[in-house]
């Protein structure tokens, strides 16, 4: 039987089940209309585990024709949408200010709750770009620290 | 007897009657399933045999063991009623007992290997 392992896990651009989502035209942002910086879709097999001191952080950069760093107030929202679809629960919901921290420890943005993606569910991550600025999410980082439960290869 | 109603001698042969009933029902267990009964009635017809033969000690001892007899049979009902009677827990538990050990055990599941959604309960509390 194959052993199940209970390891740290990270959510990035480079994760398998991560697509970024497209760039918003320069200028377009009305402060209202979301822009999805990245969609994950929990592959099957896999559980991703949220817990309270898991983090989030991100680097956000618009799509103007000087790209720059997204201002702090910019809000920022994951969701977290069950398999069928139709459920849809806000996970985190926040402004670009309190993601930008990547390494102090003491500074991190941390989850409020604790749950599990099972496969086939999804995290969102959308963003509300400001009035007449943009998001390039393809010039974006961001970063999810969890942990995953799934099943060891056979060697 | 007068001014003392208990008869001690009396007493003494049924505790040792009551006493003996495990080891009555005992020398019975292997063959009492064959004939269909369980070693309790099978110590309760020996305590009641014993009884019937008289005697100031053995009509005593069968007394107490038929006693203790009745007793053990009875038991097991009134506990359903009224819950369990002291003691250290018996092998013997009720439906409700064994779902709640059984709903325990699962809920203490260590590995995700049989269910991950046990396993995410019982280390993260994820339900």
């Amino acid at each position: 039987m194959r052993k199940w392992i209970d390891v740290p896990f990270s959510i990035n651009q480079g994760t398998p089940g991560v697509t970024l989502g497209s760039a918003t035209t320069a200028g377009s942002g009305n402060g209202v209309t979301e822009a999805k910086l990245f969609e994950f879709l929990c592959p099957v097999g896999l559980t991703v585990v949220i817990l309270p001191l898991s983090t989030f952080a991100a680097y956000l950069s618009d799509n103007e024709a000087t790209p720059a760093e997204s201002g702090p107030e910019t809000p920022v929202r994951i969701v977290h949408i069950d398999s069928a679809g139709d459920i849809t629960l806000n996970r985190i919901v926040t402004t670009y200010a309190g993601l930008k921290e990547f390494a102090d420890q003491n500074k991190l943005k941390r989850f409020k709750d604790k749950f599990a993606v099972s496969e086939k569910e999804k995290l969102i991550c959308y963003v509300i770009p400001s009035t007449g600025k943009s998001l390039k999410p393809a010039s974006s980082r961001f970063e999810i620290d969890c942990r995953r439960v799934s099943k060891l290869l056979t060697v | 007897m007068e001014g003392n109603p208990v008869d001690l001698n009396r007493l003494m042969w049924l505790g040792a009657g009551a006493g003996s009933k495990g080891i009555a029902a005992g020398m019975v267990s292997g063959f009492a399933p064959q004939v269909g009964i369980t070693p309790e009635i099978a110590a309760a017809f020996i305590g009641f045999w014993l009884a019937q033969q008289g005697g100031a000690r053995m009509g005593a001892f069968g007394e107490g063991m038929l006693i203790a007899a009745v007793g053990q049979l009875v038991r097991q009902p009134i506990e359903g009623l009224f819950g369990r009677i002291g003691g250290t827990k018996t092998a013997t538990t009720t439906t409700e007992e064994k779902a709640a050990a059984a709903a325990k055990s699962a809920s203490s599941e260590g590995s995700p290997e049989e269910s991950i959604d046990n396993y995410l309960a019982a280390k993260y509390g994820i339900t």
